[in-house]
């Protein structure tokens, strides 16, 4: 996969967030929705160039030009679009890709460049003032798909570990956790019955299909959530994996975990694996 | 690593050609090698020796010492190192650097980081006219860069000046920043009139209003401009951060022009 981060701020870490958010929404698996992306982490004023409440965001895809295609559009639609925000590289190594570089045309000729130091700046006039944006972000090579699977003895329980592992995990840096709250419960298999169909649900874990399918379930077992994180190096996939599994496991067994495993795939999804005895070794 | 200094021990009435003596070759040739160096005096040519002492120092900065102010091209078309130049330097010091490190502990003359494309210039004192502006014969002035003075400026500093920094503590003599075509110029102190005349873009950014503007500047009102803070932190990464912008925000009254020309340009005066 490829990666890029960049870094949003606005007058106020709200409205830095409101544009994060809008613009990593719809951005769960690139199978569906071209590319994933989430918020790595909220970033104070004092490290962000202009001195404003800043919000850091991964996006991953599966290529260069798809990772680009995806960036612009969603740059110029959720961040340019929302009041006081700007927006800047957050990766300055790599191949670089246009972030201010073709948005300025929105500014119809009256855009003006600004270069400091080694960075230009695109600065384009809009109705709140000035919309900053630096010319390019880098894009380095990426991990995507870690995962784990949290086997409960209700959904309750498997829920409620997920939560804290996501907490935790979301305290690494360069990982993101793109699905909703950071929790799948639709993990899924690769490949199906339907030739036209890239991925189907993991039978071998839904509760409901013990008995019928070959299921890597015991019968006590009521619910299985998964927890899938993307990073921008394996190492930084294994540590948050680390910590996120350390974080469910940590109320013990009486809290109604009873495993924790991980989608193996056949090895047939991509060239990363983790291992779970190696992660947590 | 066995810096050099040059001192100097014979004055001369005519100008002195000092574009030789970069850092790199002072840094790589013998002393004696040095001393036998031809340097253009007025019409005629004399050898370094004949002129300054040539003396080893610690440390891995070139030292010069004048003891006038008739050194020109110190430093011109230097690409690394570091070179101090203990007292005043004459006209076009630093002209064509493209990096480096050049101090001046005194003032300096006229086009000082003429047509500067990368590199920085820092001059303790004054400076004459067209800091920045381009060499004769060439079209554009600074194209990269930084430039700090600490004193004030003569006519016309950063004309033509087409990317870089010019950070200038003092007061700035009339038509600065003319036919800028982008960049960066600010004035701490007072400026003269008519800055900006003919600019197509770039930004003149001033503490005080100048004495006059050209009739081609409209007034774009008060506006938030978020570059400055990126500005702001280029500065302080640079040590160089006026103290007094340390509680400024990011509003700046701001002017547009020069309408006769482009008119992409813009005088801002912090609000």
């Amino acid at each position: 996969m490829k990666a890029t981060r960049i870094l949003i701020t606005a007058i106020s870490s709200r409205w830095a967030y409101e544009a994060a958010e809008t613009m990593t929404g719809f951005a769960t698996s690139v199978i569906g929705c071209g590319v994933e992306s989430g918020i790595e982490r909220l970033v104070p004023p004092e490290e962000t160039p202009d001195g404003r409440h800043g919000v850091a965001v991964l996006m991953f895809g599966i290529s260069g030009a798809d990772l680009a295609k995806h960036l612009e559009r969603r740059v110029g639609q959720c961040v340019l679009t929302c009041p006081t925000t700007a927006v800047f590289a957050g990766i300055t190594e790599g191949e670089p890709i246009p972030l201010g570089q073709n948005l300025r045309y929105f500014g119809d000729g009256h855009q003006i460049s600004k270069k400091i130091g080694s960075r230009r700046f695109w600065r384009i006039p809009v109705l709140d003032g000035e919309f900053l944006a630096e010319e390019s972000t880098g894009r380095t090579s990426a991990v995507g798909g870690g995962n784990f699977l949290v086997i409960g003895s209700s959904l309750e329980a498997a829920l409620q570990a997920c939560e804290e592992a996501v907490v935790a995990m979301r305290r690494c840096r360069n990982v993101i956790m793109p699905f909703p709250g950071g929790i799948v419960r639709s993990g899924s298999k690769v490949g199906s019955k339907y030739p036209k169909l890239m991925a189907s649900t993991n039978d071998a874990y839904c509760p409901t299909l013990r008995g019928t399918v070959d299921s890597e379930l015991d019968t006590g077992v009521s619910a299985v959530l998964e927890i899938v994180v993307n990073g921008l190096t394996s190492e930084d996939v294994s540590k948050a994996m680390r910590a996120g599994i350390e974080a469910a496991c940590a109320s013990g067994s009486d809290s109604g975990i009873l495993r924790i495993a991980a989608g193996n795939y056949g090895g047939k999804l991509g060239q990363f694996h983790f291992r779970l005895h190696e992660v947590l070794a | 690593m066995t810096a050099l200094m040059l001192e100097q021990c014979a004055q001369t009435t005519q100008r002195l050609d000092m574009a030789h003596l970069s850092p790199k070759i002072l840094g790589q040739a013998s002393i004696g090698a040095i001393q036998r160096m031809p340097l253009q005096l007025g019409r005629e040519q004399v050898q370094v020796g004949e002129i300054f002492n040539v003396i080893p120092t610690k440390g891995d900065r070139h030292i010069i010492r004048p003891c006038a102010d008739n050194l020109d091209r110190l430093g011109a078309g230097m690409d690394a190192g570091e070179l101090i130049v203990e007292g005043n330097a004459g006209h076009y010091l630093g002209a064509q650097m493209t990096g480096g490190r050049l101090c001046v502990l005194g003032r300096a003359g006229d086009f000082a980081a003429s047509a500067l494309s990368e590199g920085l210039v820092d001059i303790e004192g004054d400076c004459g006219s067209g800091l920045g502006a381009p060499p004769p014969g060439h079209m554009h002035g600074m194209s990269g860069g930084f430039v700090r003075i600490r004193g004030n400026c003569g006519p016309r500093a950063g004309e033509r000046q087409r990317r870089g920094i010019i950070l200038l503590e003092g007061d700035a003599g009339p038509e600065a920043g003319a036919g800028m075509i982008a960049g960066t110029l600010i004035v701490l102190g007072s400026t003269e009139r008519d800055p900006g005349r003919e600019m197509r873009r770039g930004t003149l950014l001033f503490e005080q209003m100048p004495a006059s503007l050209p009739l081609t500047f409209n007034d774009n009102g008060v506006q938030p401009l978020g570059f400055l803070a990126i500005l702001r932190g280029e500065l302080e990464r640079l040590k160089s951060l006026p103290q007094s912008w340390r509680e400024k925000g990011v509003f700046a009254r701001r002017f547009v022009g020069d309408l006769a020309c482009a008119g992409k340009g813009e005088v801002l005066v912090w609000a």
